[in-house]
């Protein structure tokens, strides 16, 4: 009861003060309008393909066309040098090097080999451009051995008189062939929840609970300077009882900016199914809790408002850089990986994506709301340890 | 109604509280006076429950503060020298909050709030934000919240710091009511005369340890047998000793 009454408290306070109410709830409201009107749009492939052309040949320079042609995709031709001083760097994630015979190759109906260099994985987008280059180099290659082959069963005709008339033939029907595709692949959504804005939801709503804790720590050493909770512990609440109302209190805040964040997806951008969104509330709890608890022990560990500004603001860009929150780090080695792993969003993201993306069951998602709950009672933990109700 | 015995308190190995021992009675209003860093504070947040001491026993309303502060809590009130309020909620907010997260049902609350803001004569402005009220008044709200549980006990640590004439005058007459409903009161001042106008005994305190224990008159006598001295005159003295 009491536990409930400090946490409400909490809620009214947030309201009593206009600038606050502003800041937690129309704010963060404004900034998902904003992102969801920009990344509004279908979904498509969005990348870019560095490659070293070693052979100047015409087929190599048909091909690079091809890939220049696949819509969304970007082709970045370069010296050898340079490109491989890039990849060294973690500028470029894959490399592909078309070697001096590929036209020659192709030509006589061989396989030509690539070299492919990746960093990683290649990227996020890495494996999809890879895909696509042994797709093209296969449609090259069929289109040369149907030339050979036509080639090969007219040359005792008298219909054509030269090999270049064959191929001069040939080569119009396979452009026309690519012009009027016997497959047409319409790129299109079964729901909006699929789309591009969908996927940076998750990222904006945790960025500005994750923000919170920036609040949350430093209410906390301004309710200690002010003397309001020694005034509590006098009163006859025990530390726990106000940690406990405390943490109560950020994690109806939580759930409050999450439902507030979620109702113009859910209303104008028909992001949610009524099960993802219930999912996402249920799923914004958990979040709340290992945010608000961290919020709680970064004051409990702070003596003055500065610090517990520094740390949480630390924290929080950690957070918010990292934990796939608008992209998957893929540089920085081992140590950025380990960060990586050692953040809220992480999970919160992933969470999230599965529930409103790929609308996986909240069952599915345990190992992250586990994870999350742990944190939180980790952090609940060592805020008992070093929680004071007296001012130094 | 209090016992403090050998109590002893250090911060970073400097001593703040040095074998400091009273009594209060029943129904006392029983001065700590003394310069800043004289311990006053430190004393009145051990009796409290707020510190630990390092040493020494508390015992209030026959109940150990170290050993079970829940239940010296219950007989206790408490006003810092803070205005320790929510300056965005309104007076009544503030008191009802306070009175519930202390043990009484929300009408219990609701109740002791009229009965206490009538007293403190902040009845009018109860619907009024904290952040708006003046200084004195703020004080005077501080001190309300205190006794909306009743308390036996009650400790009021520079209650009187920046108030105006008016305000001030209300917490004197809000004393003289506590010592007709025999509430037992320990009060940190460093403004003498108002020791020596409420006070029934006093302790001066300097560098943490008591220098002199008892009613302002006979503090004066002791000083002056003629009785011709201020008890700030008395202070001085001793202090500077």
């Amino acid at each position: 009861m009491k536990l409930w009454f400090i946490a409400l408290q909490d809620l009214k306070l947030l309201k009593a003060n206009k600038k606050e109410l502003l800041l937690h709830i129309i704010f963060p409201l404004l900034v998902v309008i904003l992102v969801m009107t920009l990344f509004a749009g279908k979904p498509g492939l969005y990348g870019e393909a560095f490659f070293v052309s070693q052979d100047g040949g015409a087929l190599a320079t048909d091909y690079l066309n091809r890939i220049d042609e696949v819509k969304g995709l970007k082709v970045f031709l370069m010296e050898e040098e340079e490109a491989f001083n890039r990849l060294e760097r973690g500028d470029i994630l894959l490399l592909t090097i078309i070697p001096s015979d590929f036209s020659e190759k192709i030509s006589e109906g061989d396989i030509p080999s690539l070299e492919i260099w990746k960093r990683g994985t290649g990227g996020q987008s890495g494996q999809l451009i890879i895909s696509l280059l042994h797709s093209l180099l296969g449609e090259m290659l069929g289109e040369v051995h149907l030339s050979l082959m036509v080639k090969e069963h007219v040359q005792d005709s008298s219909f054509f008189q030269e090999d270049s008339q064959v191929e001069s033939f040939m080569n119009s029907l396979f452009i026309l062939s690519r012009q009027v595709p016997a497959l047409e692949v319409v790129e299109g959504m079964n729901s909006p929840s699929q789309g591009s804005a969908a996927f940076f939801f998750p990222g904006v709503i945790t960025l500005f609970i994750i923000f919170s804790l920036i609040f949350h720590s430093q209410s906390i050493v301004a309710e200690r300077d002010e003397g309001i909770l020694e005034r509590m512990l006098a009163s006859g609440l025990s530390k726990g009882e106000i940690l406990g109302g405390k943490l109560l209190g950020r994690v109806l805040q939580g759930f409050l900016q999450m439902l507030v964040m979620s109702l113009p997806p859910l209303l104008i951008m028909g992001f949610f199914t009524f099960y993802s969104f219930l999912g996402t509330l249920v799923f914004s709890f958990f979040l709340a809790a290992a945010a608000g608890a961290l919020g709680i022990l970064i004051g409990s560990l702070s003596s003055r408002k500065e610090q517990a500004l520094w740390a949480a603001v630390i924290i929080s860009l950690v957070n918010s850089g990292l934990g796939n929150t608008f992209a998957i780090p893929t540089g920085g080695g081992p140590l950025v990986e380990f960060l990586n792993y050692a953040t809220l969003s992480l999970y919160a993201n992933e969470g999230l994506r599965s529930l409103i993306v790929e609308g996986a069951s909240l069952k599915s998602l345990m190992p992250q709301m586990g994870l999350l709950l742990l944190g939180a009672m980790v952090f609940m933990a060592l805020s008992f340890k070093f929680f004071n109700c007296a001012r130094n | 109604m209090i016992t403090v015995k050998d109590l002893f308190k250090s911060y970073n190995g400097k001593k703040a509280v040095d074998q400091v021992s009273f009594s209060v009675n029943k129904g006392e209003i029983f001065g700590l006076l003394g310069p800043n860093g004289a311990g006053k504070t430190t004393v009145l947040r051990i009796m409290s429950t707020i510190l630990n001491p390092d040493k020494g026993q508390v015992v209030i309303g026959g109940f150990s503060a170290i050993k079970r502060p829940d239940m010296v809590r219950k007989i206790i009130g408490v006003c810092p020298q803070e205005i320790a309020l929510y300056p965005d909620l309104t007076c009544r907010e503030n008191m009802v909050y306070f009175g519930v997260i202390g043990g009484l049902s929300r009408k219990r609350a609701l109740e002791r709030s009229e009965v206490i803001l009538r007293q403190v004569k902040l009845e009018d402005r109860s619907e009024e934000k904290v952040s708006s009220l003046s200084g004195g008044m703020k004080r005077l709200l501080n001190l309300a919240v205190s006794l909306l549980k009743e308390p036996r006990v009650l400790f009021m640590d520079e209650s009187t710091v920046g108030v105006d004439p008016r305000s001030r005058e209300a917490i004197f007459k809000l004393l003289h009511w506590f010592k007709e409903q025999e509430i037992t009161v320990v009060y940190s001042t460093h403004y003498m005369e108002e020791a020596e106008r409420m006070c029934d005994r006093v302790a001066i305190m300097s560098a943490g340890r008591i220098i002199a224990l008892d009613s302002p008159f006979a503090l004066k006598k002791k000083a002056d047998p003629e009785g011709n001295i201020s008890l700030e005159k008395v202070f001085l003295k001793l202090t500077e000793e």
